[in-house]
Order: structure tokens, then sequence, then C-alpha cells
């Protein structure tokens, strides 16, 4: 062995102090450092697990964003659709309330021009009666003698006599 | 206020007498002096004349005829209100 190069007392030295240096690990270092690694594993694990429900939860709420979206869209869509039918049924009512306005005023305008026509025509008739009139009455003065007017009283008179005549009240 | 019985009294026979010579006395407007035949000729015709107090006076604005008036009731007899009359008929028919 010697000729080989082997010392057998170095190499017992050197198991045995393998011997110790694995008994010592064994005893003092292995149990904390599997310890470690477990609970640094388990971290890894709930990590992992955590991360992937993040991941569930970012999906769900993606979804839920794109429904809550599509139903916004819907519902807005909607409304859009109400107010557009509504307004277009107050364009109606309005226009038919503004016909009808435009019809009351007409008529209106129709009636107080004819009242006025009406009016007008009156007036028109009560200044030629009473133009007519004074026109007469003044010819007459101017044309009348003392002779014409005692004829015209003598036949006014005679006439009279015909009917009969009572005084009235003023 | 109350009103004396007496003052009443003297009121309505003032006012009665009043009437009484109103309805005595007629006057008859024409626009000429009437002559006392056309007068007499009128008393005749109309009875309300007869044995009342007549007084004839003269307004040319009536152009002909006569207006006979006895207190407030009238007989209008005058060529301006027929022209009245006519302006009416004119005002309705035109």
């Amino acid at each position: 062995m010697e000729n080989l190069g082997i010392d057998i007392k170095l190499l017992i030295a050197q198991v045995i102090n393998f011997g110790l240096f694995y008994f010592i690990f064994k005893r003092y270092f292995s149990k904390p450092f599997k310890k470690y690694l477990d609970i640094e594993r388990n971290k890894e694990m709930e990590k992992n697990k955590l991360l992937k429900e993040a991941q569930e939860k970012e999906q769900q709420m993606v979804k839920k964003e794109e429904e809550f979206r599509q139903k916004n869209k819907k519902q807005t869509e909607k409304i859009l659709e109400e107010t557009k039918t509504s307004a277009t049924l107050i364009k109606k009512q309005m226009l038919e309330e503004a016909s009808r306005e435009a019809d009351e005023i007409k008529q209106k305008a129709k009636k107080q021009l004819e009242q006025e026509k009406s009016a007008i025509l009156q007036e028109a008739k009560e200044k030629i009666a009473h133009l007519s009139f004074f026109i007469v009455n003044e010819a007459l003065k101017e044309i009348l003698t003392e002779d014409i007017r005692k004829k015209i009283t003598q036949a006014i008179l005679k006439s009279s006599y015909k009917k009969d005549l009572t005084l009235n009240e003023n | 206020m109350k009103i004396k019985a007496r003052l009443k009294e003297e009121v309505k026979k003032y006012l009665i007498d009043k009437i009484r010579k109103e309805q005595e006395n007629i006057t008859i407007i024409s626009s000429q002096q009437l002559m006392q035949e056309e007068l007499d000729s009128l008393v005749n015709q109309y009875s309300f004349l007869k044995g009342k107090e007549i007084t004839n006076t003269v307004d040319k604005d009536i152009l002909a005829g006569v207006i006979i008036m006895q207190g407030s009731r009238v007989l209008d007899l005058s060529l301006k209100s027929m022209l009245k009359n006519l302006e009416q008929v004119v005002y309705e028919v035109a």
C-alpha cells in the first residue's frame, strides 16, 4: 500500500474526519437547512398559488369588465333609441301643436278681419246715410222758398188728415 | 232725510198744476208762420187740439210741415223728420 502511495493512517484519519463531518452536519445543519428549504418551497408554492388566483381573478375581472362594457353599450344604445323615439314623438307633438296654434291664429285673424270689415261697412253705411241726409237737408234749405215750403206743409197736413195720428211720448 | 208732509203736498200740487198747464198749452212749430185758416183746419182735424191754447213758433230748420207739441208728447209732421226716416231706410237697405 505504501508502494502505491497510500498512507493508511491518513486514510483512516480522513475517514474519521468525514464521519465526524457527516455526523456534525446531520446532527446540527441538515434539519434546519431542510426546514429552510421546505419553508422556501412552501412559500414558492403559496406564491404560485396566489399568482394563479390573481391571474384567475384578473381574467374574471376582464371578463366582468367586458360583460359590463357590453351591458353598458346595450343600455346606452337602448337609452339612445328611447331618446330618439321620444325626441321624434316630441317633435311630432310640437309640430302638431304649432300647426294647431297657427290654425287658431289664422282663424282668429280671419274672424277679426271679418269683424273689422263688417264694422267698416257698417260705419260706411252710416256715413253714407248721414251724408245723404245732410246733403239733401242743406240743399233743401237752399232751394225751398217760402211758397214751396207752404205748399209742402199743406200737402203734408192734407195727407196726415187721412191718417189717424195722435201725439206720442217724446 | 224725512220730507215734511205739507211740503210734499205742495210739491205734488205744483207738479200737477204744471202738467195741467202743459196739457192746456199746445205749441205748433212750423217752417213759416201758419195762417189762421190753417190753424183752424188743424184744430178741426185733430180733436186733441180743441179748446187748447195754441202757440205757433217758426223754425226754418224743420224745412216744411209742422211739429205739434203738448207737454212731453209730440206729433212730428216735419219734412226734416221724414228725411231722417229716409236716412234710416237708406242705412238699413244699403
